[in-house]
Parts: structure tokens; C-alpha cells; sequence
């Protein structure tokens, strides 16, 4: 009779404690489940984090392409991918020297650095026009456009008329 | 005694079963809730992505209409801070004009852009807004048939006695009233008496008080006078708290205030593109001294550029001029296209310079 209570009190154990054995297995598996969505979501929204990163670098560029402050123009119809080099001068040393320019112009090219390089016929001529680079940065977007430099006054002393050149413009973006 | 512990056996297995069960079940529609409010969040910042490109795209392709889809039941919000989606934090986009709130039943937005030039190019004004919105112009009003050519395409304006406007289901509706310096064409708006558009919410409908101070040359809005907002309470429109008076110049800056349809947004945008405009005059001074600068200290090309004006010179004057801090837009006006007392402007100059084939100001 004794036995018999103690065979059916340990029966009803080996039930309960299988039932929480398998609740137990149930909630591992519901957390490895959970620990490999949230992985697979992680890295989706790393993905999308680094294609907005792509699409603002893209955004500065085109920005910076029909910048009117240092687009050439003539009778104010402005040429398209082409920098009037007297304008350029003029804007880099404005943002170099006026900090609240350089919170104005934050709006709009956020962590960059944009510089224009002529590549001929003189490739010494280059202008930083731009430069926010932070401290502390984990990828870099670069996009070069290449463009026309027009310098509207040539060189008087050396009997040059105004000319075109031809340049690059490098816009690095940070995040 | 045995069957008493086998029913408390049986019903300890049963609400065990339960607890574990709700706890189960709180866990996924906890999980359920949570998703769905990420994928709405990750929904908002996908179309404010989106959005953000597609404007800056749209932003430089001047005088043309853009009429963009966008998913169902979105509302973009515009103030002071730019753009935003859902609760996505707002983006900037410079000189861009927008309703508070832009929504569509045909999912569509309209995106147009024109230049602000003075006489310079300063930036491109961007306008958003929606087919569902409705400009109303106040018959009698002065000029009402010019303005038409002046405001984006595909807008739904009519041409109405304020007392015959009934309501077309429209989430928002502007009343526009012109009139001149000398108070011709429409000065007040009469009482709103469509009841249904009375219950509308004040600040849905608003109305637009424009005054023409001085015509431009190809069309009356194109020169500068000043604007008023107004906003609904009840069946009138009672003017908007101080400052709801703004000194417009241009069409393209008056076609901004007709858009806009609150006043602090308006101004807000409007600085931004003032500071815009310091900035590029900046520019073009520094580059007119320059040019000043060389062909006046006798270069090999100083014979050909010395115009009988001295346009160099008489640029410089006027660009500071226009940068002055006390300087009204009347008088930027004047600067740009016209002076009233020396009758020379930098448009006169840039000509000058054209005809005598010298580097141009502008």
C-alpha cells in the first residue's frame, strides 16, 4: 500500500517535471528564434543605415552640383557642371572665416569635405571649399564629378583671354 | 484520501496549463505589438528617406511639375524644422514651401520649383503641395486672372464669390483676395456661409490677403508689395496674431506665402532665404571688387573693360548696398533692377558689361 503511494507520487513527478522540461526546451528554442530574427533585423537595418549613408552622400553631391553661389553663369542662366573659379575663391574663404556660414552650409553638406581640383591645364589649382570631416567617423562615401572651371578674367599680364579648364570635385561624406 | 489529492493533482495541472498558456500568449501579442509598431516606424523612415532624395532631385529641375506617388494614408507634416513622416525627426531642405500638412486621397503629391533671382540667381524655391487642397480667388480681386500664371500647374484654383463656395470635400481651402496700393480689387473677405465649411477646423481653412505695390515688368506679382495671413474662427476671418504681415518680392517669394499656409512657417523659411540672398550678394561683391580690383589697375584688358559707367565700380556700390542691415526690399528691388534717384542697376550694369564683352557680374 506504501508502495503503491510512493510509486504513484513519484509518477506524478516524472509527469510534472516532463512538463517543465519541455516548457523549458520550448522557451530555449523560442529564445534562439528570437536572438536569430533580431540578428537577421540587425543587419537588415545596417544595410538600409548604409544605403541612406550612400543616398545623403549622393544627396551633398547633387546638392553641391547646382550650388548657385559658384555655378558659372552668364546673363543669370546658369551651365550646368561647371564652376566659375572667382566664385569658388569667394565662397571658400566666406566659409573659411565666417563660422555661422559654416553652421548655414552644415544643413546641407552635413559631415563632408568637398574640395575642387583643376586637373588641366594647371593642376596645382585647388580649392578646400568645404571640410566638416568629425573626429570619430565609420564609413567614407566618396563621389568625384568632373567639371569645367571657368575663370571669367584669364591672365591679363600674360595676354590670356578668359578660359576654361578642366577639374574635379571630390565630396567625401562621413558617418 | 487518494482521489482527494488526485482532483487537487488534476486541478494544479490545469491552472498550470493556464499560467503557462497566458504567459505564452502575452509573450506573442507583446512580440506581435512591438513588430508592428517597428515596421510602421521603419515604413516612416523608408518614405522620409525616399521623400528627402526625391526632393533634393526635384528641387533643382526648375519650372517643372513633379507629381509624385506616395503610399496610402501618409502625412507629411511641414513647420519651421522641414519635413517629417510619422514621428520621424524632420529634414531640412532649404527654401521649400509647403502646407502644415500634406495629404492626398489619389496618393499624389506636386512638386515644382522656380528660381529666386534678384537679379542674381539665390536659390531655387520649392513648392509641395497636394491636389486636394483648394485655392479660392476672391472674384473682384485685381489682377485675379494673372495669378494663374504664376502658381504651379495642376493646383485646383477657381475663381469664386467667396458666399457661392461650396464645400467638395477638400481637407484644406485658401481664400486669396488682391488688391493694389490704392486699395482697388478685393481689401476684406466677406463671412463664410457654406456650413459645412464652417465646421471645417480653423486652421484648414485660411485666406491670403495679397497687396501690389509694384507691378513686375511680365507680371503684376512680379515686383513687391505685402501679404497677409489670415485663418477662420467660426464663420470669419478674424487677422492672425502678430506678425501675420510679410513684405513679399518676387513672385517666386509671393507664391510661397499663397502655398504656406501658416504665417510663423512662412517667415522662417523666408529668413533662411534671406540669409540665402546676404550670402550670394556676399559672393558677387567680393567677386566685383576683384574684377574692380584688376581692370583698374591697368592690365593688358583694362582698355576694353573701362566702360563709361565704371560697371565694376557701380556694382560694388550697389551689392553693398543690398546687404546693408537697414536696407528695405523695396530698395533691393530698386538695387537689382532699377534705382528711382541714380536710374542704374546691377541688371544695367551686367548689360554694360555683356555689350563691352568683359566678365560679367553676374
Amino acid at each position: 500500500m506504501k508502495l503503491a503511494k510512493t510509486l504513484k507520487k513519484t509518477k506524478a513527478q516524472v509527469r510534472m517535471t516532463e512538463t517543465i522540461a519541455i516548457l523549458f526546451v520550448f522557451f530555449i528554442l523560442l529564445i534562439f528564434g528570437f536572438i536569430f530574427y533580431s540578428k537577421v533585423e540587425v543587419r537588415n537595418m545596417q544595410l538600409q543605415g548604409s544605403q541612406i549613408q550612400d543616398q545623403k552622400a549622393v544627396e551633398v553631391a547633387e546638392i553641391f552640383s547646382f550650388l548657385p553661389e559658384i555655378q558659372c553663369s552668364k546673363e543669370n542662366i546658369p551651365a550646368h557642371n561647371c564652376i566659375d573659379i572667382m566664385k569658388i575663391d569667394a565662397f571658400s574663404s566666406l566659409i573659411e572665416n565666417k563660422p555661422e556660414y559654416q553652421q548655414y552650409y552644415y544643413d546641407q553638406f552635413l559631415r563632408s569635405r568637398i574640395t575642387v581640383n583643376e586637373s588641366y591645364p594647371d593642376s596645382s589649382v585647388s580649392f578646400v571649399v568645404y571640410d566638416q570631416v568629425p573626429d570619430k567617423w565609420t564609413k567614407k562615401s566618396s563621389t568625384q564629378i568632373p567639371v569645367a572651371i571657368y575663370n571669367a578674367t584669364g591672365d591679363p599680364t600674360a595676354g590670356r583671354l578668359p578660359y576654361y579648364a578642366f577639374g574635379i570635385v571630390y565630396i567625401d561624406y562621413y558617418s | 484520501m487518494d482521489s482527494k489529492k488526485g482532483v487537487i493533482e488534476i486541478q494544479f495541472n490545469w491552472i498550470f496549463i493556464l499560467v503557462a498558456g497566458a504567459l505564452i500568449l502575452i509573450l506573442f501579442v507583446a512580440i506581435v505589438q512591438r513588430q508592428g509598431s517597428v515596421s510602421n516606424q521603419s515604413r516612416d523612415i523608408d518614405i522620409r528617406s525616399k521623400l528627402g532624395t526625391i526632393l533634393t532631385g526635384a528641387k533643382q529641375s526648375t519650372n517643372t511639375l513633379f507629381i509624385i506617388d506616395i503610399p496610402s494614408k501618409t502625412e507629411i507634416n511641414f513647420g519651421c524644422n522641414g519635413y517629417s513622416v510619422g514621428g520621424t525627426s524632420p529634414f531640412q531642405l532649404g527654401e521649400s514651401f509647403s502646407p502644415g500638412k500634406i495629404k492626398s486621397v489619389s496618393n499624389n503629391i506636386f512638386l515644382s520649383s522656380s528660381d529666386w533671382s534678384l537679379p542674381y540667381k539665390i536659390a531655387n524655391f520649392q513648392y509641395i503641395t497636394s491636389p486636394d487642397i483648394r485655392y479660392v480667388i476672391v472674384s473682384g480681386s485685381i489682377y485675379q486672372g494673372k495669378l494663374g500664371e504664376i502658381l504651379p500647374q495642376n493646383l485646383t484654383i477657381s475663381i469664386e464669390n467667396p458666399s457661392s463656395v461650396v464645400n467638395n470635400n477638400n481637407y484644406k481651402i485658401r481664400y486669396i483676395l488682391i488688391s493694389d496700393k490704392d486699395g482697388n480689387g478685393m481689401g476684406t473677405l466677406p463671412a463664410i456661409s457654406d456650413n459645412s465649411i464652417q465646421k471645417m477646423k480653423d486652421e484648414d481653412v485660411t485666406a491670403i490677403h495679397i497687396t501690389v505695390s509694384k507691378e513686375g515688368r511680365d507680371n503684376p506679382f512680379d515686383g513687391y508689395g505685402k501679404v497677409e495671413f489670415y485663418t477662420k474662427s467660426g464663420n470669419s476671418f478674424p487677422s492672425v496674431s502678430s506678425p501675420a504681415k510679410f513684405d513679399y518680392i518676387k513672385k517666386e517669394s509671393l507664391v510661397g506665402a499663397i502655398i504656406s499656409d501658416n504665417n510663423e512657417t512662412y517667415n522662417c523659411v523666408m529668413d533662411r532665404a534671406f540669409r540665402q540672398f546676404n550670402i550670394t550678394t556676399n559672393l558677387y561683391l567680393k567677386k566685383a571688387e576683384q574684377l574692380n580690383t584688376l581692370y583698374s589697375s591697368g592690365g593688358a584688358f583694362a582698355f576694353q573693360c573701362n566702360t563709361p559707367g565704371n560697371e565694376y565700380l557701380n556694382a560694388v556700390d550697389l551689392l553693398n548696398k543690398m546687404i546693408a542691415s537697414d536696407v528695405t526690399n523695396s530698395e533691393i528691388y530698386d538695387y537689382a533692377y532699377k534705382s528711382k534717384t541714380t536710374d542704374t542697376s546691377l541688371k544695367i550694369s551686367n548689360i554694360e558689361l555683356l555689350k563691352a564683352s568683359c566678365p560679367l557680374i553676374y
